[in-house]
Protein backbone atom coordinates (compact mmCIF):
# COMPACT_ATOMS: atom_id res chain seq x y z
CA UNK A 1 0.00 0.00 0.00
CA UNK A 2 2.20 3.03 -1.07
CA UNK A 3 1.65 6.62 0.51
CA UNK A 4 -0.81 8.40 -1.73
CA UNK A 5 1.44 11.36 -1.83
CA UNK A 6 5.22 10.38 -1.84
CA UNK A 7 6.48 14.26 -1.43
CA UNK A 8 4.24 15.10 1.21
CA UNK A 9 4.65 12.25 2.88
CA UNK A 10 8.58 12.59 2.85
CA UNK A 11 8.36 16.39 4.27
CA UNK A 12 5.87 15.24 6.09
CA UNK A 13 8.23 12.55 8.10
CA UNK A 14 10.98 14.65 8.38
CA UNK A 15 9.32 17.13 10.67
CA UNK A 16 7.77 14.20 12.35
CA UNK A 17 10.99 12.45 13.00
CA UNK A 18 11.90 15.77 14.38
CA UNK A 19 9.29 16.30 17.05
CA UNK A 20 6.70 18.48 14.88
CA UNK A 21 3.38 16.67 16.61
CA UNK A 22 1.78 18.37 13.92
CA UNK A 23 3.51 16.66 11.18
CA UNK A 24 2.86 13.26 13.20
CA UNK A 25 -0.84 14.14 13.32
CA UNK A 26 -1.18 14.51 9.58
CA UNK A 27 0.54 11.54 9.11
CA UNK A 28 -1.92 9.35 11.82
CA UNK A 29 -5.09 11.10 9.85
CA UNK A 30 -3.70 9.89 6.73
CA UNK A 31 -2.80 6.19 7.22
CA UNK A 32 -5.64 6.00 10.25
CA UNK A 33 -7.83 4.02 8.48
CA UNK A 34 -5.27 1.75 6.14
CA UNK A 35 -3.79 1.16 10.21
CA UNK A 36 -7.12 0.50 12.02
CA UNK A 37 -8.45 -1.79 8.81
CA UNK A 38 -5.78 -3.82 9.05
CA UNK A 39 -5.73 -4.03 13.04
CA UNK A 40 -9.79 -5.18 12.70
CA UNK A 41 -8.93 -7.90 10.33
CA UNK A 42 -6.24 -9.25 12.32
CA UNK A 43 -8.39 -9.07 15.86
CA UNK A 44 -12.01 -9.17 14.50
CA UNK A 45 -13.18 -6.74 16.71
CA UNK A 46 -14.16 -3.04 16.91
CA UNK A 47 -12.91 -1.79 20.01
CA UNK A 48 -9.88 -3.90 20.23
CA UNK A 49 -9.04 -2.81 16.98
CA UNK A 50 -8.89 0.79 17.87
CA UNK A 51 -7.00 0.68 20.83
CA UNK A 52 -4.77 -1.38 18.98
CA UNK A 53 -4.81 1.44 16.17
CA UNK A 54 -4.34 4.07 18.88
CA UNK A 55 -1.63 1.97 20.18
CA UNK A 56 0.15 1.49 16.77
CA UNK A 57 0.45 5.32 16.72
CA UNK A 58 1.64 6.21 20.14
CA UNK A 59 4.21 3.13 19.45
CA UNK A 60 5.13 4.57 15.88
CA UNK A 61 5.99 8.31 17.84
CA UNK A 62 8.18 6.96 20.27
CA UNK A 63 9.81 4.67 17.66
CA UNK A 64 10.50 7.54 14.71
CA UNK A 65 13.16 8.68 15.38
CA UNK A 66 15.00 5.28 14.86
CA UNK A 67 12.80 4.87 11.36
CA UNK A 68 15.65 4.77 8.61
CA UNK A 69 13.25 5.01 5.64
CA UNK A 70 14.53 1.57 4.37
CA UNK A 71 10.57 0.62 3.89
CA UNK A 72 7.55 2.47 2.81
CA UNK A 73 5.93 4.40 5.84
CA UNK A 74 3.22 2.18 5.65
CA UNK A 75 5.23 -0.85 5.69
CA UNK A 76 6.79 -0.18 8.95
CA UNK A 77 3.07 1.50 10.23
CA UNK A 78 1.81 -2.28 9.04
CA UNK A 79 4.89 -4.29 11.08
CA UNK A 80 4.00 -2.04 14.57
CA UNK A 81 0.11 -2.80 13.96
CA UNK A 82 0.81 -6.63 13.46
CA UNK A 83 2.72 -6.52 16.65
CA UNK A 84 0.80 -4.75 18.45
CA UNK A 85 -2.76 -6.40 17.36
CA UNK A 86 -0.47 -9.57 18.27
CA UNK A 87 0.03 -8.68 22.00
CA UNK A 88 -3.61 -7.10 22.80
CA UNK A 89 -5.23 -9.88 21.06
CA UNK A 90 -3.46 -12.35 23.32
CA UNK A 91 -4.00 -10.23 26.12
CA UNK A 92 -8.02 -10.07 25.60
CA UNK A 93 -8.65 -13.87 23.28
CA UNK A 94 -12.26 -13.13 22.92
CA UNK A 95 -14.69 -12.17 20.47
CA UNK A 96 -17.34 -10.04 20.39
CA UNK A 97 -19.67 -11.23 17.29
CA UNK A 98 -22.36 -7.79 17.94
CA UNK A 99 -19.37 -5.44 17.34
CA UNK A 100 -17.72 -7.46 14.63
CA UNK A 101 -21.37 -7.47 12.82
CA UNK A 102 -21.60 -3.90 13.33
CA UNK A 103 -17.96 -2.95 11.67
CA UNK A 104 -18.87 -5.33 9.06
CA UNK A 105 -22.04 -3.20 8.22
CA UNK A 106 -19.81 0.34 7.79
CA UNK A 107 -17.25 -1.42 6.00
CA UNK A 108 -19.79 -2.49 3.70
CA UNK A 109 -21.37 1.22 3.79
CA UNK A 110 -17.76 2.77 3.15
CA UNK A 111 -16.76 0.19 0.46
CA UNK A 112 -16.31 2.34 -3.28
CA UNK A 113 -19.29 1.40 -5.15
CA UNK A 114 -18.94 -2.04 -6.66
CA UNK A 115 -17.57 -2.35 -10.22
CA UNK A 116 -17.41 -6.23 -9.98
CA UNK A 117 -20.63 -8.24 -10.46
CA UNK A 118 -22.99 -8.82 -7.61
CA UNK A 119 -21.86 -12.69 -7.12
CA UNK A 120 -18.37 -11.56 -6.69
CA UNK A 121 -19.39 -9.05 -3.79
CA UNK A 122 -21.75 -11.39 -2.42
CA UNK A 123 -18.51 -13.74 -2.57
CA UNK A 124 -17.06 -10.90 -0.60
CA UNK A 125 -19.17 -10.68 1.69
CA UNK A 126 -19.58 -14.12 2.78
CA UNK A 127 -15.55 -14.10 2.50
CA UNK A 128 -15.09 -11.40 5.47
CA UNK A 129 -17.70 -13.25 7.84
CA UNK A 130 -15.67 -16.57 7.04
CA UNK A 131 -12.10 -14.66 7.72
CA UNK A 132 -13.91 -13.22 10.69
CA UNK A 133 -14.54 -16.68 12.00
CA UNK A 134 -11.24 -18.28 12.01
CA UNK A 135 -9.10 -18.95 15.09
CA UNK A 136 -6.67 -16.28 15.41
CA UNK A 137 -3.59 -17.69 14.61
CA UNK A 138 -5.15 -18.95 11.42
CA UNK A 139 -7.01 -15.75 10.93
CA UNK A 140 -3.43 -13.77 11.02
CA UNK A 141 -1.73 -16.01 8.45
CA UNK A 142 -4.69 -15.35 5.87
CA UNK A 143 -4.81 -11.76 6.53
CA UNK A 144 -1.21 -10.89 6.15
CA UNK A 145 -0.07 -13.29 3.35
CA UNK A 146 -3.61 -13.66 1.27
CA UNK A 147 -5.11 -10.26 1.63
CA UNK A 148 -1.70 -7.74 2.65
CA UNK A 149 0.20 -10.19 0.01
CA UNK A 150 3.40 -10.49 2.87
CA UNK A 151 6.09 -13.31 1.89
CA UNK A 152 5.56 -16.45 4.53
CA UNK A 153 9.09 -14.88 5.96
CA UNK A 154 7.38 -12.12 6.58
CA UNK A 155 4.41 -13.55 8.23
CA UNK A 156 6.47 -15.99 10.45
CA UNK A 157 8.69 -13.57 11.68
CA UNK A 158 5.71 -11.15 12.63
CA UNK A 159 3.99 -13.91 14.21
CA UNK A 160 7.20 -15.53 15.38
CA UNK A 161 7.00 -18.40 14.11
CA UNK A 162 8.41 -20.78 12.05
CA UNK A 163 7.91 -20.61 7.85
CA UNK A 164 7.01 -24.22 8.27
CA UNK A 165 4.13 -23.48 10.76
CA UNK A 166 3.24 -20.37 8.66
CA UNK A 167 2.85 -22.40 5.70
CA UNK A 168 0.62 -24.88 7.44
CA UNK A 169 -1.38 -22.63 9.32
CA UNK A 170 -2.50 -21.16 5.95
CA UNK A 171 -2.94 -24.50 3.98
CA UNK A 172 -5.53 -25.29 7.22
CA UNK A 173 -7.19 -21.59 6.79
CA UNK A 174 -7.86 -21.71 3.38
CA UNK A 175 -8.86 -25.33 3.27
CA UNK A 176 -11.41 -23.87 6.42
CA UNK A 177 -12.67 -20.85 4.37
CA UNK A 178 -12.82 -22.97 1.15
CA UNK A 179 -15.19 -26.08 3.09
CA UNK A 180 -17.24 -22.97 4.53
CA UNK A 181 -17.75 -20.84 1.31
CA UNK A 182 -18.40 -24.09 -0.42
CA UNK A 183 -21.01 -25.75 1.95
CA UNK A 184 -22.88 -22.41 2.21
CA UNK A 185 -23.17 -22.17 -1.65
CA UNK A 186 -23.81 -25.99 -2.54
CA UNK B 1 -19.20 -36.20 -1.07
CA UNK B 2 -15.76 -34.80 0.98
CA UNK B 3 -15.95 -31.36 2.70
CA UNK B 4 -13.68 -29.82 -0.18
CA UNK B 5 -16.65 -31.10 -2.41
CA UNK B 6 -14.85 -33.15 -4.26
CA UNK B 7 -15.43 -36.99 -4.32
CA UNK B 8 -13.80 -38.84 -2.02
CA UNK B 9 -12.39 -40.34 -5.68
CA UNK B 10 -10.62 -37.60 -6.46
CA UNK B 11 -9.16 -36.50 -2.78
CA UNK B 12 -7.46 -39.65 -2.97
CA UNK B 13 -6.11 -39.45 -6.46
CA UNK B 14 -4.86 -35.91 -5.93
CA UNK B 15 -3.15 -36.60 -2.56
CA UNK B 16 -1.30 -39.89 -4.86
CA UNK B 17 -0.54 -37.55 -7.36
CA UNK B 18 0.91 -34.73 -5.66
CA UNK B 19 4.33 -36.01 -5.88
CA UNK B 20 3.95 -36.33 -9.78
CA UNK B 21 3.19 -32.44 -11.01
CA UNK B 22 2.47 -34.15 -14.49
CA UNK B 23 0.63 -36.85 -13.67
CA UNK B 24 -1.05 -33.99 -11.47
CA UNK B 25 -2.15 -31.48 -14.44
CA UNK B 26 -3.20 -34.26 -16.38
CA UNK B 27 -6.18 -35.64 -13.71
CA UNK B 28 -7.19 -31.99 -13.44
CA UNK B 29 -7.48 -31.74 -16.90
CA UNK B 30 -9.65 -34.51 -17.71
CA UNK B 31 -11.49 -34.32 -13.91
CA UNK B 32 -14.76 -31.47 -14.25
CA UNK B 33 -14.82 -32.22 -10.74
CA UNK B 34 -11.01 -30.57 -10.03
CA UNK B 35 -11.07 -27.96 -12.72
CA UNK B 36 -14.29 -26.55 -10.86
CA UNK B 37 -12.47 -27.16 -7.27
CA UNK B 38 -9.62 -25.58 -8.46
CA UNK B 39 -11.37 -22.31 -9.99
CA UNK B 40 -13.26 -21.95 -6.86
CA UNK B 41 -9.68 -21.77 -5.01
CA UNK B 42 -8.59 -19.35 -7.54
CA UNK B 43 -11.86 -16.76 -7.04
CA UNK B 44 -11.17 -17.57 -3.24
CA UNK B 45 -7.73 -16.47 -3.54
CA UNK B 46 -8.54 -13.12 -5.61
CA UNK B 47 -11.62 -12.09 -3.54
CA UNK B 48 -9.10 -12.72 -0.49
CA UNK B 49 -6.65 -9.86 -2.33
CA UNK B 50 -9.29 -7.61 -3.08
CA UNK B 51 -10.43 -7.28 0.69
CA UNK B 52 -7.25 -5.28 1.13
CA UNK B 53 -8.67 -2.39 -1.50
CA UNK B 54 -11.81 -2.47 0.52
CA UNK B 55 -11.13 0.08 3.79
CA UNK B 56 -12.75 -0.06 7.03
CA UNK B 57 -13.06 3.14 9.08
CA UNK B 58 -11.49 4.26 11.76
CA UNK B 59 -13.98 5.58 14.47
CA UNK B 60 -14.38 9.22 14.38
CA UNK B 61 -11.58 10.72 17.10
CA UNK B 62 -9.11 8.20 16.85
CA UNK B 63 -6.76 10.93 15.18
CA UNK B 64 -7.23 13.38 17.99
CA UNK B 65 -6.82 10.53 20.97
CA UNK B 66 -3.58 9.83 19.57
CA UNK B 67 -2.80 13.62 18.80
CA UNK B 68 -3.67 13.94 23.11
CA UNK B 69 -1.49 10.85 23.89
CA UNK B 70 1.20 11.83 22.40
CA UNK B 71 2.07 14.92 23.86
CA UNK B 72 3.50 14.34 26.91
CA UNK B 73 5.71 11.22 25.56
CA UNK B 74 9.41 11.30 25.13
CA UNK B 75 9.81 11.10 21.36
CA UNK B 76 13.57 12.73 21.10
CA UNK B 77 16.48 9.77 20.90
CA UNK B 78 18.80 11.31 22.56
CA UNK B 79 16.71 12.34 25.73
CA UNK B 80 16.04 8.11 25.77
CA UNK B 81 19.97 7.38 25.12
CA UNK B 82 20.50 9.63 27.90
CA UNK B 83 18.47 8.56 30.51
CA UNK B 84 19.48 4.92 29.71
CA UNK B 85 23.26 5.93 29.89
CA UNK B 86 22.18 7.29 33.61
CA UNK B 87 20.21 4.36 34.36
CA UNK B 88 23.54 2.28 33.85
CA UNK B 89 25.29 4.52 35.63
CA UNK B 90 23.32 4.27 38.99
CA UNK B 91 23.60 0.79 38.66
CA UNK B 92 27.22 0.34 38.73
CA UNK B 93 27.07 2.92 41.42
CA UNK B 94 24.97 0.80 43.59
CA UNK B 95 26.89 -2.15 43.15
CA UNK B 96 30.43 -0.32 43.59
CA UNK B 97 29.10 0.78 47.01
CA UNK B 98 27.22 -2.96 47.76
CA UNK B 99 30.89 -4.39 47.15
CA UNK B 100 32.58 -1.65 49.44
CA UNK B 101 30.41 -2.33 52.05
CA UNK B 102 30.82 -5.77 51.68
CA UNK B 103 34.69 -5.72 51.80
CA UNK B 104 34.53 -3.39 55.14
CA UNK B 105 31.87 -5.75 56.64
CA UNK B 106 34.54 -8.70 55.88
CA UNK B 107 37.32 -6.88 56.77
CA UNK B 108 35.93 -5.60 60.25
Amino acid sequence: MADRNPIDSAELLDRARGGDEGAFNELVRSHQHEVFSLAFRLLGNYELAADAAQETFIRAWRALPRFRGDAALSTWLHRITVNTSWTLGKRARRHSAATLDEAILLDDASAPTPESSAETAELGGRLRAAVSELPDPQRAVVVLKDIYGWSHAEVAKALDISVTAAKVRLHRARRRLKEKLWREVD
Amino acid sequence: MAGSGLSIGCVVRSHLLAADPGRHDAHIDECLRCQAEAARYRTMLRSLAALQDTVVPAPAGLASAVGAHIGGLDHDPRKAAGREVAVAAAGVVAVASALALWRRTISA
